[in-house]
C-alpha cells in the first residue's frame, strides 16, 4: 500500500509541484508583496497577543513573542493545511470527472502549497530569537524531524477528511468548529504549567499539544525533545497516516461518481 | 491478455445509484433516520456485460443512441470509473481527449495551463518543454499564451486543450464527439491528426454519432443498446445493423411513451419526396412524416402533433394540428396522416421527432411517443453551416447613391 502510493506520487511528482504552484500563484497573484501580507497575520497577532497577556494581563512567559509565534505558526499550518486538503478532491470534481490520475495527488498538492509558504514563514523566527536575546544554538537541528513528523500527521489527517469531505459536505462545517475549539486545547498562547491540573488529560490526549511543544521547547529553550514525547510524537504520526491512506486509498476510485 | 491486445474488457458493468429521495446533507441523513423514511434508490445499469477488445493500432468506434452508455464506457477505459463488474485490461498509455481543456484553471495563463494539463497526464517536463513550440504553433494561439485562459473564447480553450492531448505521445486516444471543435480548418487539422495517430500505430476508441466518420475511421464498430452490447464486429456491418434498428425493427432508443391509448400511434415513418422510406435528408430535400394510427372507438376531435428536437436537444419547433388549423372531426378505425414539409430548412446534424396525438384541450395524452424517430441531414444541400437552421435569406447590396435615388 505505502510503496504504491509513493510510487504514484513519485510518478506525478510533476502534477504534484504544477499543483503547489498553482496555488501560491493564484494566492499572491496581482500583488508584489503578497507574502508578507500572509506573514502579517502571525506577526500582528504576535504583536496583539504580547501586549494583551504582557502588559495588560500580566502574564509572564519568558520570551513570550518568541513562544507564541513559534507554536502559533506550526498551527495556523496545520490548521490552514487540513482545512485545503479536505476541500481538494471535492473542489477539483471537474478534474477528477475527466482525467484519470492518482488522486491522491490532490490533497498532497493543497498540503504541499501550505507547507512551502510554512517553511518561509518559519523563518522569521531565527531574527526574532535573536533579537530577544534567546539565540541560535544546534538544538534547533531538531525541528527537521519535528517538522517532517508534523507535516505527515497533517497529510494523514487531510487525507481522511478529504475522503468525508466528498461523501458528507457537513465536513467542512464540523471541521471549522472543531479546529477552534481545537485551538483553545493546544497550549500555543499558554504554556502547560499554567493549565489546572483537571484539564490536563485533555490536554495530554491532543496530539497537537506534543507537536507544539517540541516546537516551542526547541526554539525557546534550545532544549531537544524527550523520549517520551518523541515516542508519542511518532505514535500519533503513524497513526494518523495509515488511517488516512488506507481510507483514502479505499475510496479514491469512486470518487470520479460522487464529485 | 494476449500481447496484441491493447484494450479488452471482459463482462464489464457498471450501474449507478439513483436515489429517488436522497439524504445529502448531514441534516437530511439524521432526518431520514428520525423520520423512518430511508432514502430511496434504485439501480440503474449504464454498463451490462459488455465484451469488446481492440488490437494494438485498431481504431474502435462505439456508436449507439444517447443514454446507451458511450460515455460511461469510454470513462471506464480512460480509467477514471471503475467497473462493478467484470475484468478489463488496457495497455498502454491512456490519453483522452474527453473534455477538452478540463483541467484548465482559469486564472493561469495559457503557458501554465499546457504544463499542468500535460502534467495531470503524468507527461514530465522535460518533455513539455520539448514540444511546447510545437504544442502552440498547432494551437494557433501564440499571441495569447501568455494571457489567461479566462479570456479564451471556447473555440480557443479546446484548440489548446486538444493540442496539449495531441501532443503527449498517446499509446491508446480515446476520442468524443467534442472534438470536432473550432473553425473548420481546425477540424480538418484535427483530423489529420487522428490520421496520423492511426498512420503511428495508435490505438483509437472513437464515440461519435457520425456515422460517416466512424464508419470511415475505424476498423471494428462496437454497437451498444441501453448499455448492452447489440453488434461487435466490422464497420459496416455494426452501422447497418444500427440503420436496421434506428430504422425500426427493434426500438434501439429508450423510448419513451405514455398516453391511454384511445387513439394509438402504431407507426412513424420519414419519407422522402417520391414516398421512399429514408433517414438521410439534404437541406431543402422535400421531408414527408407519415404518421399511422389506429383506435379503439370513435374519438371526435383528436389533434396529432409533433415535435423536432436538435441533437443537443434543443426544441426546434413543434407543430400540431390545432395549431395549423386542420381541425379532425373525428377519428375511426385505422388511417395515416401526413407532415409534409416542401423545402426541409434544417441544416446538417441529427434530429429526432416525438409524435402524439392529444384530446382537443391538449391536457389529455391519447398516446405520446416521445423521440420515436430520429433522421440526419446530412452535408451537400446548402452552403451554410453555421446553427441549425437556414432562413434561405436573400442579401441585397444598396450603395449610399443607390438608396438616395429611391
Amino acid at each position: 500500500m505505502w510503496a504504491n502510493d509513493a510510487r504514484m506520487v513519485y510518478q506525478y511528482r510533476e502534477l504534484l509541484r504544477n499543483l503547489i504552484l498553482r496555488d501560491l500563484r493564484m494566492k499572491y497573484k496581482g500583488s508584489t508583496i503578497g507574502f508578507f501580507w500572509s506573514l502579517l497575520h502571525p506577526l500582528t497577532m504576535a504583536v496583539v497577543y504580547t501586549v494583551a497577556f504582557q502588559y495588560i494581563l500580566r502574564i509572564e512567559i519568558p520570551f513570550f513573542p518568541l513562544f507564541l509565534l513559534s507554536g502559533l505558526l506550526p498551527w495556523m499550518f496545520f490548521a490552514q493545511a487540513v482545512s485545503a486538503a479536505t476541500a481538494a478532491v471535492a473542489d477539483n470534481g471537474n478534474l477528477v470527472r475527466k482525467v484519470a490520475f492518482p488522486r491522491i495527488v490532490l490533497p498532497m498538492g493543497a498540503i504541499g502549497a501550505q507547507f512551502v509558504q510554512f517553511l518561509l514563514m518559519y523563518l522569521v523566527v531565527f531574527p526574532l530569537a535573536l533579537l530577544i536575546g534567546v539565540g541560535l544554538s544546534p538544538a534547533l537541528l531538531a525541528l527537521v524531524p519535528v517538522i517532517v513528523l508534523h507535516t505527515l500527521f497533517t497529510i494523514g489527517l487531510g487525507l481522511a477528511l478529504s475522503t468525508a469531505y466528498v461523501y458528507l459536505r457537513d465536513t467542512r462545517h464540523l471541521l471549522e468548529v472543531a479546529l477552534q475549539i481545537w485551538f483553545w486545547l493546544t497550549p500555543i498562547l499558554y504554556d502547560v504549567s499554567r493549565v489546572p491540573e483537571r484539564l490536563l488529560p485533555l490536554l495530554r490526549l491532543n496530539p497537537m499539544t506534543y507537536f507544539v511543544t517540541a516546537y516551542q521547547q526547541i526554539v525557546v529553550d534550545h532544549r531537544v525533545p524527550g523520549l517520551i514525547s518523541m515516542t508519542v510524537i511518532v505514535a500519533v504520526t503513524l497513526t494518523a497516516l495509515t488511517i488516512g491512506v488506507s481510507v483514502f486509498g479505499r475510496h479514491q476510485r469512486r470518487f470520479a461518481e460522487f464529485v | 491478455m494476449s500481447g496484441s491486445l491493447a484494450i479488452d474488457l471482459e463482462a464489464v458493468s457498471k450501474h449507478y445509484t439513483i436515489y429517488v429521495r436522497r439524504a445529502g446533507g448531514l441534516k437530511d441523513k439524521i432526518v431520514s433516520r428520525l423520520t423512518g423514511r430511508p432514502e430511496v434508490r434504485e439501480t440503474l445499469w449504464a454498463l451490462k456485460d459488455v465484451s469488446l477488445s481492440a488490437e494494438r493500432g485498431a481504431t474502435l468506434g462505439i456508436i449507439g443512441a444517447n443514454g446507451c452508455g458511450k460515455s460511461t464506457l469510454l470513462q471506464i477505459i480512460a480509467g477514471i470509473l471503475q467497473p462493478d463488474g467484470g475484468r478489463i485490461a488496457v495497455d498502454g498509455r491512456v490519453t483522452s481527449l474527453l473534455e477538452l481543456g478540463a483541467g484548465f484553471s482559469p486564472d493561469l495563463s495559457g503557458r501554465e495551463n499546457v504544463y499542468l494539463n500535460a502534467s495531470l497526464h503524468g507527461v514530465p517536463r522535460q518533455v513539455i518543454d520539448q514540444r511546447f513550440d510545437e504544442i502552440v504553433a498547432f494551437s494557433g494561439l501564440e499571441a495569447f499564451i501568455d494571457s489567461p485562459v479566462r479570456n479564451y473564447s471556447s473555440g480557443m480553450y479546446m484548440r489548446l486543450g486538444f493540442s496539449v492531448a495531441a501532443h503527449l505521445d498517446p499509446e491508446i486516444v480515446l476520442i468524443d464527439e467534442a472534438f470536432a471543435v473550432g473553425d473548420e480548418q481546425f477540424q480538418r487539422k484535427c483530423l489529420r491528426k487522428i490520421h496520423d495517430f492511426k498512420a503511428q500505430g495508435v490505438t483509437i476508441v472513437i464515440v461519435s454519432h457520425d456515422l460517416l466518420l466512424v464508419e470511415r475511421l475505424s476498423t471494428h464498430v462496437c454497437l451498444l443498446d441501453r448499455g448492452r452490447v447489440r453488434t461487435f464486429g466490422p464497420a459496416s456491418e455494426a452501422i447497418a445493423r444500427y440503420h436496421q434498428l434506428a430504422a425500426g425493427g427493434d426500438e434501439i432508443s429508450s423510448e419513451i411513451r405514455w398516453g391511454t391509448r384511445e387513439v394509438t400511434i402504431t407507426g412513424v415513418r420519414i419519407l422522402d419526396e417520391r414516398g421512399q422510406d429514408t433517414r438521410a435528408f439534404k437541406t431543402g430535400d422535400t421531408f414527408r412524416l407519415l404518421i399511422s394510427y389506429g383506435t379503439t372507438r370513435a374519438v371526435a376531435s383528436p389533434i396529432f402533433g409533433l415535435a423536432l428536437f436538435a441533437e443537443n436537444g434543443t426544441h426546434l419547433t413543434g407543430p400540431n394540428t390545432q395549431m395549423n388549423r386542420y381541425p379532425i372531426p373525428l377519428v375511426n378505425g385505422a388511417g395515416e396522416i401526413e407532415y409534409t414539409v416542401r423545402q426541409l430548412p434544417l441544416l446538417p446534424g441529427q434530429y429526432a421527432i416525438s409524435v402524439s396525438v392529444y384530446d382537443e384541450s391538449l391536457l389529455h395524452a391519447y398516446d405520446h411517443r416521445n423521440r420515436v424517430v430520429t433522421f440526419a441531414v446530412v452535408e451537400g444541400g446548402s452552403s451554410e453551416r453555421f446553427g441549425l437552421i437556414t432562413l434561405s435569406g436573400e442579401w441585397t447590396l444598396k450603395s449610399r447613391a443607390q438608396v438616395e435615388s429611391n
